[in-house]
């Protein structure tokens, strides 16, 4: 296109005039984006493969516990939700949830019927999965029990569960990898995960 | 200096990408706030932008030109799937305070709402386009790119983006016919009326 068209062009469409980004805002938006960068140190881009294929499994976990937090522990305060409720990303992620969606959770095995925990633990935090994760079953009453008795070929356990199960548990969800059998020992292992560290659930 | 700055942000230093911020965010924002017609969403596509650039920082090529239309294609991704991109960076994102409810002076105040009404106008005047030449009018013709960055920015070929802005100037050419119709034929302009009377007021008669 020429310059005089290109020039008709922004006659037909003014590009609006304004503002910019407030000083405040800008700093402010500054800060928050070095603060994560420096709380998220430079890792080499190059993975192994099967820390690749638990990445994206664990992403869809970090979505499903974020969308479930209990409302009292959003950290957007009455105000936040009043100036910007529409636009915010959280708010849009809420609103896309959708009760036929699933849940997809990969843990690695580390031999039988034990998990991995320590490497759990570790692609939780690689991948910024906002839930505590524990090692012993829980007590508590409302916490769902996931039982998980195949594995994959490979040996890591793969589960698939609907969102709206787990809506119905707000605290956290238990992962029981392995089958319990009765009168046997006990061939199987467990990771809870809570969505708070301030509201775990007692432990054993 | 460009290519230094290639090489730390490849490297992943966060020295970097403050300069990229401040050299760049506020180009980002007017482009994000014009696509979006709201300041709050340009804001979370600000920061979005440059959380996916971190993450992303790997795929920067070790040698080229400014870093801006690297940053643009981010964006662009960011406005056709904010959603997703948020989801991503949730963790970040939730810590980011919002803006005054009240500002301190009245003046401000009023320039905000002056850009909240040009912005609407704006989004209504791009909603008469399709997807593409809205993204290719809003990067050439609104925030100043060239044929050859908005091209790499989207991902395409200079040719198509040449062709989307001739096709949306045609478009906008017979909206602008239909509107002057509609005005010396004495009927009343109901709905959508900005870009077209906007367009006619400053053509010469």
């Amino acid at each position: 296109m020429n310059p005089p068209e290109h020039e008709e062009l922004a006659r037909l469409l003014p590009p609006p005039t304004i503002t910019g980004l407030p000083g405040d805002r800008h700093r402010l938006l500054k800060d928050n984006l070095m603060t994560h960068l420096r709380e998220t140190p430079a890792r080499p881009s190059w993975r192994g493969p099967l820390l690749i294929g638990v990445a994206a499994p664990l992403t869809i976990v970090a979505t499903v516990f974020a969308l479930f937090r209990p409302p009292a522990e959003q950290p957007a305060a009455p105000m936040a939700a009043a100036s910007r409720p529409a636009t915010s990303p959280a708010h849009l992620a809420t609103a896309e949830a959708k009760p036929k969606q699933l849940l997809k959770l990969t843990v690695h095995s580390a031999g039988k019927n034990k998990i991995d925990f320590d490497r759990l633990v570790k692609d939780l935090d690689a991948q910024n999965v906002n839930v505590t994760a524990h090692r012993k079953a829980p007590k508590c009453a409302v916490m769902m029990v996931v039982i998980v008795p195949k594995r994959k070929a490979n040996g890591d356990f793969a589960v698939s569960i609907p969102l709206r199960d787990l809506k119905k548990h707000p605290v956290g969800v238990a992962f029981t990898f392995g089958a319990p059998k009765r009168n046997k020992d006990p061939e199987f292992d467990s990771v809870i995960f809570t969505y708070d560290s301030k509201i775990a659930c007692p432990e054993k | 200096m460009e290519h230094s700055l290639r090489a730390r942000v490849r490297a992943g230093d966060p020295d970097a990408f403050a300069e990229l911020f401040d050299a760049h965010a506020p180009v980002l924002y007017r482009h994000a706030a014009r696509m979006t017609g709201s300041p709050a969403e340009a804001e979370d596509v600000v920061s979005l932008t440059f959380l996916e650039a971190w993450r992303l920082r790997a795929r920067v090529r070790p040698d080229g030109d400014s870093l801006q239309p690297w940053l643009f294609g981010i964006a662009v991704n960011v406005l056709r799937n904010t959603t997703r991109a948020a989801r991503r960076h949730q963790n970040a994102l939730v810590r980011l305070p919002p803006p005054d409810a009240v500002p301190d002076f009245a003046d401000e105040l009023v320039t905000r709402l002056a850009d909240a009404d040009r912005l609407r106008a704006a989004r209504t005047a791009l909603n008469h386009l399709r997807p593409a030449e809205r993204e290719v009018v809003a990067l050439c013709v609104w925030a100043g790119l060239s044929h050859a960055a908005a091209a790499e920015a989207l991902g395409v070929k200079e040719s198509t983006v040449r062709a989307h802005l001739s096709r949306a100037r045609a478009r906008l050419h017979r909206l602008t016919e239909k509107e002057l119709q509609r005005r010396y034929a004495g009927g009343q302009v109901r709905v959508d009326r900005a870009p077209a009377v906007r367009s006619i007021q400053e053509q010469p008669r």
